[in-house]
């Protein structure tokens, strides 16, 4: 059980080692000289900063003001939007691929894999442009505001940036569940199942979607990076005060290595639990 | 010729978009000298009845900015510093990753727990967070002007956005390299003498060239997606101009390259949407092009598993052996 632990937790703690060291890079090349000795200086203290987190300050001009109760307020805001649009995205994936294996044809399903494509290959620029284009052009033909575009920290909106930020990965989902049900579909249990006279709507949610699991794991761990660094983009062009856009305005050696830092941990254990609840139904073994 | 077409179609749609782009963009550039149509104001008999920014309309197809720039013009001209960015850094990640990713195949696979485990920790940190961090105190003007000059800021942000990639590329690609060097057909050309960098040559390409180029198209997508968010983010190829004085204009750009065009424009968003939409546009034009590039490549590299250099080998060695074989038969009485 503590080797399990160990293993769990090296790939978290080599890409922690890593923030630190990308944290202190701009001190170690200033134009074209290298300053080995600046550099190491600069890596002590940010460990240094990391064991005593509340002494960390953030700012612009002077005053200094400490990081740590502040940050929370829009940590809490993004990560709950970031994981909001995770857990929508997985949903939609699933229920859309379910109506579209048990009830389009085949030129349909062509149809709809041309717009899996081309959806796919929009830059998220584009999607949250146009997010917020729709959103004004519905304000000028009905009147109502779907959206603020300013924030204030009192009331935040949750509604268009889950749905601008759940786009993509729904369509990555659901393209992933398309790909791995087609190939499940086609096994010798599907068929004996039917042969048996089961229906095949009953087989789907509790024989073949629970084997997609493993595949699953995988593809949702490159597209949550992918909806980091789309939050930030987001958080940018609707003017929401998040977390990333809070980096993003102070940012500083120290405030680069506890953001990702406090990005990474949620994530990973998000996929921490995911792998022990794979282990735990499936008996399969996947690699975080 | 039929079948070529079909079977190639998404390449065909995909590139002659791009290829287009960059002809006119070079051609603008040479024959015009990058002249870019201006129209600050309509007249009508010497009074101005209308003023820039335009509508996109017929005189002016995708509109103009508020200087009065024809935004076609504009976009054309900053296609072949985008688009040419784009492949430059794509060819020099391909071209390093494939270095290191040979390395790593032939006498680091020792080490390949330990070398995923870097590269997979890597893969955690967006990257567009990290490059902006590294490349703002290069790229943005500080209050007594530019640290550094003009090549070595562009210098620096190529070799900053190659450096990125490396360690994902390169070990695709070792891995890539390591699952055709395990074969058994590599081992017999070992047993009969072959050098490393021979089978490199004769036997590892032919069989991953086709894999290399969806991966390089790939990467333009990925290096032309982080131009985007750098240039939203007004970090701009070359540098960032901020006006210190009172007057405080906006950062500028001054090649007319994609990504700054996005900065440049996004504070009109919601007074003259249009204007920054065109530069976006364009992006989201170039990468779904691409992306049809990679989609044909992906269907050209399933329908056809032998290779074509080694087709024709195949036809030539049939020639030869129908020469060999053309005896006459002589009766013997």
């Amino acid at each position: 059980m503590k080797v399990e632990l160990f293993k769990n937790a090296v790939p978290v703690f080599l890409t922690i080692c890593m923030i630190v060291l990308f944290g202190a890079l701009p001190i170690l090349i200033v134009g074209t000289e290298i300053h080995f000795s600046a550099y190491v200086i600069e890596t002590k203290n940010l460990i240094l900063s990391l064991i005593q987190p509340y002494e960390i300050t953030y700012f612009i001009t002077k005053p200094e003001r400490p990081l740590f109760p502040e940050i929370f307020n829009p940590y809490l805001y993004s990560m709950s939007i970031y994981f909001l649009a995770f857990f929508l995205s997985i949903l939609l994936g699933l229920l859309l691929s379910f109506v579209t294996i048990n009830f389009f044809s085949k030129s349909a399903k062509r149809f709809i894999s041309f717009i899996v494509f081309v959806l796919e290959s929009l830059p998220d620029l584009f999607i949250v442009v146009m997010i917020q284009m729709g959103v004004v052009w519905f304000f000028k033909k009905t009147g109502i505001l779907v959206m603020p575009f300013t924030s204030l920290p009192d009331e935040r909106s949750y509604f268009i940036p889950i749905i601008a930020l759940s786009i993509l990965p729904t369509v990555q989902f659901f393209k992933m569940f398309m790909l791995s049900l087609e190939e499940e579909v086609q096994m010798d249990y599907v068929v004996f199942a039917r042969a048996k006279g089961m229906p095949f709507i009953e087989i789907l949610p509790f024989h073949v979607y629970r084997n997609t699991l493993m595949s699953i794991f995988y593809q949702s761990k490159s597209i949550l990076w992918m909806m980091l660094s789309n939050l930030l983009v987001l958080e940018y062009i609707l003017n929401m005060n998040g977390f990333t856009s809070f980096i993003f305005t102070y940012l500083s050696p120290e405030l680069f290595v506890v953001g990702l830092i406090m990005l990474l941990l949620p994530t990973y254990l998000l996929l921490l639990v995911f792998k022990i609840f794979i282990k735990k139904l499936n008996n399969e073994e996947v690699v975080l | 010729m039929k079948t070529f077409f079909v079977r190639n179609f998404y390449i065909l749609l995909g590139s002659s978009f791009i290829v287009g782009v960059l002809l006119a963009s070079c051609i603008n550039g040479v024959f015009f000298d990058g002249e870019i149509k201006q129209t600050q104001a309509i007249y009508v008999d010497a009074y101005p009845v209308d003023a820039a920014p335009f509508k996109p309309s017929q005189s002016f197809w995708l509109g103009t900015d508020t200087n009065g720039r024809h935004l076609l013009h504009v976009i054309i001209e900053g296609a072949k510093y985008t688009i040419g960015l784009g492949l430059l850094i794509a060819i020099f990640r391909m071209f390093f990753s494939f270095v290191l990713g040979t390395i790593y195949a032939l006498y680091l696979q020792k080490y390949q727990r330990v070398l995923s485990a870097i590269s997979n920790a890597f893969q955690y940190i967006p990257v567009v967070l990290l490059a902006y961090f590294l490349l703002r105190p290069v790229l943005n003007q500080a209050f007594e002007g530019f640290q550094y000059s003009f090549a070595t800021r562009v210098w620096y942000e190529i070799i900053l956005l190659i450096l990125l990639a490396l360690p994902t590329v390169s070990l695709v690609i070792g891995n890539e390299i390591s699952i055709i060097l395990r074969k058994e057909f590599i081992h017999s050309a070992k047993t009969l003498g072959a050098s490393s960098f021979f089978i490199l040559r004769k036997h590892v390409i032919v069989h991953i060239y086709r894999r290399l180029l969806i991966i390089f198209t790939q990467q333009v997508i990925q290096v032309l997606l982080i131009l985007a968010h750098l240039g939203l983010f007004e970090l701009y190829l070359g540098g960032t101009k901020i006006d210190y004085s009172i007057m405080k204009a906006a950062p500028i750009t001054t090649t007319y390259e994609w990504s700054g065009l996005i900065g440049d424009y996004f504070d009109l968003f919601i007074v003259y949407p249009w204007i920054p939409l065109v530069p976006i546009g364009a992006f989201t034009l170039t990468i779904l092009s691409l992306n049809l590039i990679v989609k044909g490549l992906e269907k050209n590299m399933n329908s056809e598993p032998a290779t074509q250099t080694k087709r024709l080998k195949q036809k030539e060695i049939k020639k030869v052996a129908l020469k060999e074989f053309n005896f006459k038969v002589v009766t013997r009485d």
